[in-house]
């Protein structure tokens, strides 16, 4: 199923396109305006950094990782990399299922970068709970490396689907307080509307808002969110997203 | 040459004419002063986790900071005194429902917006916040906060029966490590005690208090308590004679 030299291709198109590298740069230069805001707080100013730098770098791995994929994915399309690949004895679903093992490595090495700068910051702070945001950070990164598979393979130009996949993501992380508003009631008609709308949509939206809370850091996973959870929406969610993108790759003629 | 230069003199023109433009708008702006509109209304706790893309605490620290700064950047000091009040206590609430373990919005609400010119006015906010700050569930260890507010409704506020009712909430709080003036405090209250007495052995009690878990208490905490004691409750021949006032850094 995983061809082991189109991972490597993959892989290597990451750091062509200086990925991780300006990763770790965007990393040093973040961790540093963390220090130069969190300084600035009147107390606590070890949790403003923790938290300014964890956030931060949360946003950065994920767009990162977006916004790679949505370009190499056009490219390889562009240039015709991926007829050139079909035309080697390799299936579509096995060229989707070694992308999305290239992808896992790629979340690894990006959350990996995050997680020296949290553990260099907050070293005094760490516990199980760092180590259980690192996991969780690594998971949302996959996931969105995922869902920026699928819209890349979708979409017919790699800056509408960076867009998209951005504009999900948002949504994925909004996805708790817009149902929470809609489980307090009193929205009106229109409200009432929007809100079926809004529920049929959370169907396949995962919710981003219970994984890689930087409170975790802080004063540790305090609710719903268990180990089991986060396995199994990363599970669901993830065989959802690749069984689209293997649907749409094989149904498509070059 | 002549010809290559001709060529481009219409463009060389043009951006001459650009440069004067903006020069002629610089005129009419660079005296133009950066105006601070007063405290903006609060966001909803309902929409506030939004700020931080779902994630309370990013949000809680994105929202509290400039809490922190607000009146005072682009080259502005405003006195506290000129600050919405009302909306600075809808924003401390809005944090609270962020994040009620915290230390930082109490502290900014205490020993920053506590510290207004015009008390009677204005603190009334900041009380109701610091009486549900001071009620944070069970192990958080914020009965503090309660015992500020107390310390604001008598000596600021200067409304005596709020400081009763808040000092009877103090006291019936569920905590089994309270010093014991806490559970005196509706005693205190009631007797209308002087207020630097009264606010000396409040102070005292903390101080003491927080040396004895100075490990989980920020040492600006520490700082301002014996800089209240020292610089605000006593004299300066008082403090001379006082053995805590020695902790603090001596400004020439």
């Amino acid at each position: 199923m995983v061809v082991s030299p189109l991972v490597g291709y993959v892989l290597k198109a990451a750091a062509r396109d200086r990925l991780i590298l300006s990763c770790m740069g965007l990393t040093i230069l973040g961790t540093c305006l963390a220090l130069f805001l969190g300084g600035a707080a009147i107390v606590e100013k070890q949790e403003f950094v923790v938290v300014y730098t964890a956030g931060g770098l949360r946003l950065l791995c994920v767009f990162g990782m977006v916004l790679f994929v949505s370009f190499y994915v056009r490219r390889s399309f562009d240039q015709r990399d991926i007829e050139f690949l079909l035309s080697r004895p390799i299936t579509r679903t096995s060229l989707i299922i070694s992308h999305a093992l290239a992808l896992v490595i790629v979340a690894a090495m990006l959350t990996a970068t995050a997680a020296l700068a949290i553990g260099v910051l907050s070293f005094n702070l760490i516990t199980l709970a760092s180590l259980y945001w690192v996991f969780s950070l690594f998971l949302e990164v996959m996931m969105m490396g995922f869902v920026a598979l699928f819209f890349a393979m979708v979409l017919p130009s790699a800056t509408v689907s960076a867009l998209s996949t951005i504009a999900f993501y948002i949504l994925a992380r909004m996805m708790g307080q817009l149902l929470g508003i809609l489980a307090a009631g009193g929205l009106g008609i229109w409200g009432d509307i929007s809100g079926v709308v809004v529920k049929f949509i959370s169907l396949i939206i995962p919710r981003f808002d219970l994984m890689t809370q930087t409170s975790w850091l802080i004063y540790g996973p305090q609710g719903q969110e268990g180990m089991l959870f986060l396995l199994a929406q990363t599970g669901v969610f993830s065989f959802l997203v690749m069984t689209a993108a293997v649907i749409d790759l094989v149904r498509r003629q070059f | 040459m002549m010809a290559y230069s001709s060529k481009y003199q219409s463009y060389y023109a043009l951006l001459g004419l650009a440069i004067v433009m903006n020069i002629a708008l610089w005129a009419s702006t660079h005296k133009m002063q950066p105006k601070w509109p007063n405290v903006p209304p609060a966001p909803p706790a309902a929409t506030a986790p939004m700020t931080g893309l779902g994630d309370t605490q990013f949000a809680y620290r994105v929202l509290a900071l400039p809490l922190q700064q607000m009146g005072n950047d682009g080259g502005l000091f405003t006195p506290l005194k000129d600050y919405r009040y009302d909306r600075i206590g809808d924003w401390l609430m809005t944090l609270h429902a962020l994040d009620p373990v915290s230390n930082y919005a109490p502290y900014l609400a205490s020993y920053y917006f506590g510290a207004t010119q015009d008390p009677q006015r204005q603190l009334r906010p900041i009380i109701d916040y610091l009486a549900e700050a001071g009620q944070a569930p069970k192990g958080y260890k914020k009965w503090r906060w309660l015992a500020q507010a107390v310390y604001l409704a008598k000596f600021g506020y200067k409304d005596n029966q709020l400081a009763l009712e808040l000092a009877y909430k103090l006291a019936a709080l569920p905590y089994e490590k309270m010093p014991h003036w806490a559970y005196q405090m509706p005693a205190i209250v009631s007797a209308d005690m002087g207020d630097k007495e009264t606010a000396l052995r409040l102070m005292n009690s903390i101080l003491s208090d927080m040396l004895d878990d100075k490990d989980k208490v920020q040492p600006q905490e520490i700082n301002f308590v014996v800089d209240f004691i020292c610089n605000r409750l006593y004299t300066p021949d008082e403090a001379k004679a006082q053995k805590i006032c020695d902790l603090l850094p001596k400004v020439k």
